[in-house]
């Protein structure tokens, strides 16, 4: 995955739901065409990139703490738009906005806590801007694309990855969990 | 290609708007935060947002395009979301002490 702050030391650790097919082709595929040297996977940040003060392990056992209470829901792809602040390019959130807002709140504390850099805002990243690259016909050919596409637009997150920067924009997967339903309890 | 009337925000408010926290759902605006603006010919609203991009006065997050429907578009640091003018609430001292007035379809026929 690559982050909002386009990557980041060795220290940078980060909580993403990677998106599944026939979505995750879509998007790494417009993604390639729209930043050809891009190696991220199609994925949503749940906790942008940051630097921690302890062990990988305590942070992920802090974070799975969380994480194994939460069932798994649906994530909503709706359109293209532009941060404006910084013209990334990303497809918006609709049903799941919130579950996603909430998840942030409950990871970003303890051992993880971080000041973000922007306000949190769920997201999927279509690509960053670089030097003349073209914003209005990189954001009119992804809109093309998107309104082309042609299967189920949402997809259930059930499974969340703990991520480590390793050069560059190139991260590594850590560890995962996959988010269970759990039975109603009944009387 | 529609058209779409730029309505300003105020410029006391920008710096507000800049640091308010976002929140996704339509917006409720004010009138009176607002000034009518130039119009702008564009397809959607990002291509009015491209078309102004470069020009004198670019649009500013917390500007919001009117389409001639009467639809609203807030651009926002997140790009644009539905918006809708608030209507002011009456006053309640003076809602309570007003004489209703009689319309014409209260009236009884002798009149």
């Amino acid at each position: 995955m690559s982050g909002c702050n386009g990557g980041g030391p060795f220290n940078s650790f980060a909580v993403v739901a990677y998106v599944p097919e026939p979505l995750a082709g879509f998007i790494d595929r417009l993604r390639r065409h729209l930043e050809p040297e891009c190696p991220a996977r199609a994925h949503v940040t749940i906790l942008p990139p940051r630097s921690i003060s302890c062990s990988p392990d305590a942070a992920w056992e802090q974070l799975r703490e969380i994480i194994q209470s939460l069932p798994p829901f649906c994530v909503e792809l709706q359109q293209v738009e532009i941060f404006s602040s910084t013209d990334v390019i990303y497809l918006s959130i609709g049903s799941g906005f919130h579950d996603l807002q909430c998840l942030h709140r409950d990871l970003n504390l303890g051992l993880c806590r971080s000041e973000e850099a922007w306000t949190y805002w769920p997201h999927i990243t279509l690509a960053r801007p670089s030097e003349g690259n073209g914003l209005r016909a990189q954001f009119d050919l992804a809109v093309r694309c998107w309104s082309e596409f042609k299967y189920p637009r949402s997809f259930m997150l059930e499974e969340v990855t703990f991520v480590q920067n390793a050069w560059g924009d190139h991260w590594r997967d850590l560890e995962r969990y996959r988010l269970e339903a759990r039975p109603v309890a009944s009387r | 290609m529609a058209i779409y009337r730029v309505h300003r925000l105020k410029g006391h408010l920008r710096q507000p708007f800049r640091y308010a926290a976002h929140v996704s759902g339509a917006a409720d605006l004010k009138p009176r935060d607002y000034s009518p603006a130039e119009t702008v010919e564009a397809a959607t609203p990002y291509a009015a947002y491209f078309a102004m991009r470069g020009a004198e006065a670019p649009l500013e997050p917390g500007d919001v395009l009117e389409l001639e429907t009467g639809e609203l578009r807030i651009f926002k640091f997140v790009g644009f979301e539905e918006a809708r003018w608030t209507q002011p609430e009456p006053k309640a001292d003076t809602a309570s002490h007003a004489q209703p007035e009689a319309s014409a379809a209260q009236l009884p026929d002798a009149l």
